[in-house]
């Protein structure tokens, strides 16, 4: 129905209107064909880009944290990309969206401990919303009063060190 | 329907305004009834429907979809509540030059709960369970009139007539995948119909005729729905149904007593009926162009085997557009079309009333719940054979206006 | 010419509708996408992960051995740099029971039991322990599990008011959170097809780095000989059957080109950690 339609304008002011048509679908794909690439950022510490989409291929660069790339393909878990005149694949979970996130951090404080008299109504109610709502009763009993050993989570965040020497570790390390 | 004819009007038939108080009397009687039974979009189901025109088969993945779709809510985001009225609901028909030189006009108003349902959801597998009210009327209508001539010196008449069907049932609907669902809803229907009249006539010999008119109906019976979702390709989603009404019973009541000349008669009787429902084909097309932009097409089919009734297509288009994530609105058009074959002067079957709609709505989300306020709005002009012997059409008019609310809770 | 247009005009209807339309699930309206997480959402999971942390650590114990917990951590923290969500810092523990599980709470604070160490036969199997779990805070399958956010913009509204203590509600519902997600790690587990989606990302991560993911694999299909016995269920109860995830698991390096080349196994380093335990 289209096409016929098509056709008798086509009849009744010549060749304009189709002309007109065509050349507006042809400008259409080519914005289509020319959109900007997408942008993403390097989002780990080091990244290989590869010849091929496999890790066994030859490494063509070493990127770092917070580089820009354009993305070019993607197929499965590897991303073509283009960096430094060159295109080449990497790992699709070395890269992000956005741009690099700076850390975010809490105040380390436990929480508020209340005085043995608070304690106890406050408890109760906890206890008795819980057995409403229909948790099992040993449940219930897990709250506890002091719930949590923030002193032991303290030492837990004294074990971590830093991300050079952890890369080191991994990286370096031949058996 | 029963046709009253007030008693002491019989003998005159030389005055031209009783002739038309009679006449009054029997369009009262007839079209009180038949608002609902020849219009298959009298009232619009659920919030996003019924604010985008009834336009919902290719979508229908909220516990409304029961109604429009049942393959639908197998693509419900996850388990939800919801709940609309229409909290007014005004409908204004005129029939033009009726009464001589003036127009009758007939005004009817209600305020009406038209669904709840719940989804939830269990893997592939979705089921629901809603309760429907697809079409109410209530009328009422009281009338005095100072006839002053030899025969009667005043006529009052009162009338109440209310129409209200029911309905509830389960949905069960399974996902294929991405792009293929099916489902199923069975419906059981109630509908009950009253209309009780009276009419007083004070007669110049300081005596009375009065006489009391009472109809009641009931109908029973199932409406299994079966829907299909397919997607052949993105951004489309294809919908169809099927449904077909089947009569469990249908029961008449009639009952009228009088007293004429001094005389009391009473008389009354009970009549079961048979109906054939009409067969419904919906085809619907839901084109999904953005996470913010819907838009939607249907397109319905009655097929009726009555013989005084046509076939009727019903067509409807919607859209919704998302501001952002919390607000939307939308809009729709729809057609409302009457199943009795057009009134002319050689064939007529009472009154013939096409309408078409036009709908708006606005709603409002956070992350767990929204609420919905719309409104819609239709009218239509039509034929009627007020004398009932074709020997004079008038033109009809009806408006009408439904303000719809409604709230929806995700959990 | 007429079919050129034709042609074209269906290749335009096309090539529009798959640029705009969303390619995971075109049918989400706007107010059903999920929404980005802000620096207040962050810092609410962060707090919620840390009090989990506390919770856990009030009934199981750190394991003693300081040297031991620093090579987890070292591991853990090189794995991250690679694969894990930079606005986090993650933590790594070795807790002290005998069960085989790994426990990963929200904002980056990982466990790893004795139990599960001691069955690990090299470095590889436990990168790729490490990674499932760094998998599981990625994906924020408890945070999207318990739906945690901050309320309102403000770090000290909604899941953050409630460590303030600022009110008995408050104070419930941080309760009742903090036991479902016990239940989730310890109890029910989260769903399969999140679990699936981090072993995916442990085998990932391993290739990526040069480890040998096909004894990762063989550490999962190990699992079953402990599946029925005491250190093996809980295990058995919060994730998917030990057979599924080997097919799983197999199925994803078919799909990703890993091939049969094995990488590192880093066997005598571990070695020598292993004998603290």
């Amino acid at each position: 129905m289209f096409i016929s339609d098509i056709s008798t304008l086509n009849q009744r002011v010549g060749g304009m209107v189709t002309k007109k048509a065509l050349s507006c679908f042809i400008f259409l794909f080519l914005i289509h064909s020319s959109l900007p690439l997408q942008a993403a950022f390097v989002k780990s510490y080091f990244a290989y880009v590869y010849e091929s989409p496999q890790a066994q291929s030859e490494i063509k660069l070493r990127l770092t944290r917070g580089q820009s790339v354009e993305e070019v393909e993607k197929s499965g878990n590897w991303v073509k990309i283009k960096v430094e005149e060159q295109t080449g694949w990497i790992h699709r979970l070395s890269l992000s969206d956005q741009a690099t996130l700076s850390k975010i951090s809490i105040s380390k404080k436990p929480i508020a401990k209340r005085s043995k008299r608070q304690r106890n109504p406050r408890l109760r109610t906890a206890r008795a919303a819980v057995g409403v709502k229909g948790l099992r009763e040993s449940q219930a009993n897990r709250i506890k009063e002091d719930a949590g050993d923030y002193e032991a989570v303290a030492e837990m965040e004294t074990y971590v060190v830093s991300e050079e020497t952890a890369m080191q570790f991994i990286v370096e390390y031949q058996e | 329907m029963v046709k009253r004819i007030p008693p002491g009007f019989r003998n005159i038939i030389g005055c031209f305004r009783i002739f038309l108080i009679y006449l009054i009397c029997c369009l009262l009687t007839y079209t009180s009834v038949t608002a609902d039974e020849y219009h298959y979009k009298n009232v619009l189901v659920g919030d996003r429907a019924a604010t985008m025109g009834g336009a919902y088969i290719g979508a229908a993945d909220d516990s409304s979809g029961s109604f429009y779709n049942p393959a639908g809510i197998a693509f419900a985001y996850g388990d939800s509540v919801s709940g609309s009225g229409n909290a007014y609901h005004s409908s204004r028909t005129t029939y033009s030059q009726a009464i001589g030189a003036d127009d009758w006009v007939r005004d009817s108003t209600t305020i009406l709960p038209n669904f709840f349902g719940m989804i939830k959801k269990y893997g592939d597998y979705t089921v629901a369970i809603s309760y429907i009210v697809p079409d109410s009327i209530i009328e009422h209508q009281d009338q005095k009139f100072n006839v002053n001539n030899a025969a009667v010196n005043q006529y009052y008449l009162s009338l109440h007539s209310e129409d209200k069907t029911n309905m509830i049932g389960p949905s069960l609907a399974y996902k294929f995948s991405d792009t293929l669902s099916v489902g199923i809803s069975l419906f059981y229907s109630y509908r009950i119909y009253r209309y009780q009249q009276s009419e007083f006539l004070a007669l110049p010999s300081g005596l009375a005729d009065i006489s009391y008119n009472s109809v009641k109906l009931e109908e029973y019976s199932y409406l299994p729905k079966i829907g299909i979702q397919y997607s052949p390709f993105e951004p489309l989603f294809i919908g169809l149904t099927i449904s077909q009404g089947i009569l469990e019973s249908r029961t008449l009541q009639q009952d009228s007593s009088k007293i004429e000349d001094n005389i009391f008669t009473l008389s009354n009787a009970e009549h079961s009926q048979i109906k054939t429902y009409p067969t419904q084909i919906s085809l619907g097309a839901a084109f999904y162009y953005s996470p913010s932009l819907l838009f939607a097409l249907d397109a319905d089919y009655y097929a009726t085997t009555e013989e005084d009734l046509q076939n009727v297509t019903n067509v409807a288009f919607g859209t919704e557009w998302f501001i952002d994530a919390t607000h939307a609105i939308r809009g729709g058009i729809f057609t409302n079309n009457d199943n009795r074959v057009e009134c002319t002067t050689s064939a007529c079957n009472e009154a013939q009333l096409n309408m078409n709609g036009l709908t708006f709505g606005y709603s409002n989300y956070t992350r767990t719940n929204s609420f919905t306020l719309g409104a819609v709005y239709s009218a239509g002009t039509g034929k009627a054979d007020v004398y009932g012997d074709k020997s004079a059409i008038v033109d009809m008019e009806r408006q009408s206006i439904t303000v719809v609310f409604a709230a929806n809770y995700n959990y | 010419m007429k079919k050129i247009l034709s042609i074209l005009i269906l290749f335009q209807f096309f090539a529009f509708s798959s640029i705009l339309a969303d390619e995971t699930n075109f049918r989400l309206r706007e107010n059903q996408i999920e929404q980005g997480y802000s620096e207040a959402d962050i810092e609410a999971e962060i707090q919620f992960g840390r009090n989990l942390a506390a919770t856990i650590l009030a009934k199981y114990k750190l394991h003693p051995n300081r040297e031991l917990q620093r090579y987890i951590a070292t591991l853990g923290t090189a794995i991250a740099s690679q694969i894990g969500r930079d606005e986090l810092t993650y933590y790594f523990a070795v807790i002290d029971v005998d069960d085989i599980n790994a426990y990963a709470c929200p904002g980056g604070y990982i466990f790893i039991t004795k139990g599960a160490i001691q069955t690990m036969a090299n470095e590889a199997q436990l990168a790729g322990v490490i990674a499932h779990e760094i998998g599981h805070v990625d994906h924020r399958h408890v945070v999207k599990n318990l739906k945690i956010r901050a309320k309102g913009d403000s770090a000290t509204s909604g899941i953050a008011a409630a460590f303030g203590g600022t009110s008995a509600t408050a104070r419930i519902l941080l309760d009742q959170l903090t036991e479902k997600a016990f239940s989730l790690l310890f109890e029910e587990g989260i769903n399969k097809d999140s679990e699936f989606e981090a072993d995916a990302t442990g085998v990932e991560i391993l290739t990526a780095l040069g480890y040998d993911w096909q004894s990762y694999r063989d550490y999962v299909a190990g699992l079953q000989g402990y599946i029925g016995q005491g250190q093996g269920q809980v295990l058995n109860k919060t994730h998917p059957s030990v057979s599924q995830r080997v097919d799983k698991i197999t199925q994803f390096s078919n799909q990703s080109n890993f091939g049969e080349l094995h990488g590192k196994t880093n066997t005598t380093r571990f070695q020598k950690y292993h004998r603290l335990l």
